[in-house]
């Protein structure tokens, strides 16, 4: 990782979560680390309560403090430290340089307000242009987004729209600035399948057009096949493999990762009950098990190796995977090499 | 809009109706008359004030009366006073009294409502919070006396009582006010805290809005939809005026007036008063209504 020619646009290091809740201390994200260079596509993938969108919101400071807490790490955004940003410094990095749009298009737009004053709200926030233009670019913005119509719907509030229309809506407040990074949160889980697709089109396409970088949490391994540059799959808060695409769908190691992409329903045979992935996500309070995933694991060990430390090791250029007994088979093998 | 206004106003009549049927029935249940006096008065006499009141009139044209005729109607305690004189020259005190104590209410609770939802379960939340329950709890005709002991008696910078100097305003305004501003804080504090944690509030913030901007821009108006339908009972409880108030400062309002009418069992008195206050009640729900339609989009006047 270090032959990269120029300085990423996103290098996240060590960064850690922990939410204080009357059960005792969640270990939300545990140590996560990655980088992304400008105008790539970041895949997270994961089951829900893996971290993926607490890792996203930690970097935005958008975690809820309290009981949210981010403990250590960096996440450097073109050379700057978020996590230490001051409030004034983050809200100018937010919607200007880094957008968001998040899982459920329904609630997060707010219904009190027409469309117009929310996308453009952006622009005036981070005084971009004045009121004027700002609504001539809304226009655009929801001609490119595909919303027909704009010039009289602009005036209407969220809930005249469908959940697909207010994705787009959501989609063309998130790149009004012409952001250099977009973190798309689930942007698919809400919406039909048949929007899905067009969602995801229309966030390529946008991407294509603007050059940004993407990092997009889902957690359908299908989603982000052909999507994505590079794949990071999260677990218990912990990134457990990351390699690019082909290294993620041709040559996963990690018994996790082989275990998602058998639960894609489309490459299971037709009429034979689906694969799930046995057990449930641990809890992930009190003391750290050696490896998270052991409990569910289909691999034999023993007692002796399941209370090993887990390493986490680059098996090819730029392929990592978190080696333990329980996550690859012939784990001796990783250590000596 | 004037469609639906219209609708509502029709709708008041029914209400108007009953609610004129209920009080003249229970007023004519509560035993005891206008003319009963310590020493018992001769049935002659008394039989002549009736026929002089028109009380000795079949019950329906006396409810058609009382209910149709009731500002020129005359007290049947005191026959040179008339319902409608009453109220006008009542009903402005108790109007400004009123207008001055829902301006308290706005002024303190809407703020520590606000402020004690932004961090909530801290001191910024458990201050307010607690001052607000202390209000709820404390009754007027102790938060009143209470604060002429201080400001009055200790202080010697307020009047105890009257209503004659702007100073005097002061206290019967806080007084009443205060108690409101209580409910207004309550109301604001939970409405907020509702909002708040909603999703639109973190897009809000991803977009890089000040606090101050989420707060005022994207909270504040789905947050104070709650105090919105409380204000229509409210304000019209206020400005129908507050009998214990009244009474703690001295005050010619409206208030005592109901009161003394009851306990002198002056049915037009009664019906009159009950049915101005009714029409009150009614036109602040339709002035929250219509507040609503504009606050809340999802509302229009169609449904």
């Amino acid at each position: 990782m270090d032959n990269t020619p120029a300085s990423p646009l996103l290098e996240v290091r060590d960064l850690t979560t922990y939410f204080d809740t009357r059960l005792g201390t969640v270990r939300a994200v545990d140590g996560v680390s990655f980088s992304l260079q400008k105008g790539q596509t970041l895949g997270i993938v994961g089951e829900s309560g893996s971290g993926k969108s607490v890792t996203c919101y930690s970097m935005m400071k958008l975690v809820p403090m309290p009981p949210g807490r981010i403990v250590r790490g960096e996440a450097l955004f073109q050379g700057r430290d978020l996590l230490t940003m001051k409030d004034r410094e983050i809200n100018s990095i937010r919607g200007r340089k880094v957008s968001m749009i998040f899982q459920d298009p329904m609630t997060s737009l707010n219904p009190y307000l027409r469309i117009e004053t929310q996308l453009i709200e952006p622009l005036l926030i981070h005084r971009i242009c004045g009121r004027d233009e700002a609504r001539k670019k809304a226009l655009e913005m929801m001609d490119a987004v595909g919303i027909p119509d704009a010039r009289n719907r602009i005036r209407l509030h969220p809930h005249e729209f469908s959940g697909g229309m207010r994705q787009r809506v959501m989609i063309a407040m998130a790149l009004i600035a012409r952001p250099d990074l977009l973190i798309a949160d689930e942007p698919t889980t809400a919406l039909d399948v048949t929007v899905q697709a067009q969602i995801l089109e229309l966030i390529k396409a946008m991407q294509r057009e603007i050059g940004m970088a993407v990092i997009l949490i889902t957690h359908d391994l299908g989603v982000v096949s052909g999507f994505c540059d590079r794949i990071n799959v999260m677990y218990a808060g912990q990134v457990v493999e990351s390699g690019t695409a082909d290294d993620i769908f041709y040559d996963a190691r990690h018994a996790y990762t082989r275990a998602l992409k058998k639960s894609i329903p489309s490459t299971q045979e037709k009429g034979k009950r689906l694969y799930t992935i046995p057990g449930a996500p641990p809890r992930l309070v009190g003391e750290r098990p050696p490896c998270a995933f052991a409990p569910r694991s289909d691999l034999s060990f023993s007692d002796e190796e399941a209370a090993m430390e887990s390493r986490f090791v680059e098996v090819s250029p730029g392929h990592w995977v978190e080696v333990h007994p329980s996550t690859v088979e012939n784990y001796r093998d990783y250590l000596t090499a | 809009m004037l469609k639906f206004i219209f609708r509502r106003a029709l709708e008041s009549v029914g209400v108007l109706l009953c609610v004129s049927l209920i009080t003249f029935y229970l007023s004519k249940a509560i035993p005891g008359g206008p003319f009963d006096q310590e020493k018992k008065v001769p049935e002659a006499v008394k039989k002549q004030l009736e026929a002089y009141f028109g009380m000795d009139e079949p019950d329906w044209k006396r409810y058609l009366t009382y209910t149709f005729q009731f500002p020129s109607l005359p007290s049947t305690k005191f026959p040179n006073r008339r319902v409608g004189e009453m109220i006008a020259s009542k009903f402005p005190v108790s109007l400004e009294l009123g207008a001055y104590a829902l301006i308290v209410a706005l002024a303190l609770g809407i703020p520590s409502g606000i402020l004690a939802s932004l961090k909530p379960n801290t001191a910024l939340d458990y201050v307010p919070s607690s001052l607000s329950m202390v209000g709820i709890c404390l009754p007027t005709f102790v938060m009143g006396p209470l604060l002429v002991i201080i400001f009055a008696v200790q202080l010697r910078w307020l009047n105890a009582t009257g209503w004659e100097n702007p100073s005097d305003k002061i206290l019967p305004s806080l007084t009443l006010g205060f108690y409101y501003a209580a409910y207004v804080a309550r109301l604001t504090r939970g409405g907020m805290l509702e909002v708040l944690n909603q999703d639109f509030i973190r897009t809000a913030l991803s977009k890089g809005a000040s606090m101050v901007s989420v707060i005022f821009k994207h909270a504040l108006r789905g947050g104070l939809l709650p105090v919105v339908s409380f204000l229509g009972p409210a304000a019209a409880g206020l400005i129908a005026g507050s009998f214990v108030v009244e009474t703690v400062f001295a005050i010619p309002g409206m208030g005592q007036e109901f009161v003394k009418a009851v306990s002198n069992r002056d049915i037009t008195f009664i019906t009159g008063l009950v049915l101005f206050y009714a029409s009150l009640i009614i036109f602040f729900n339709l002035l929250v209504d219509i507040a609503q339609v504009f606050l809340n989009p999802k509302l229009s006047f169609k449904d």
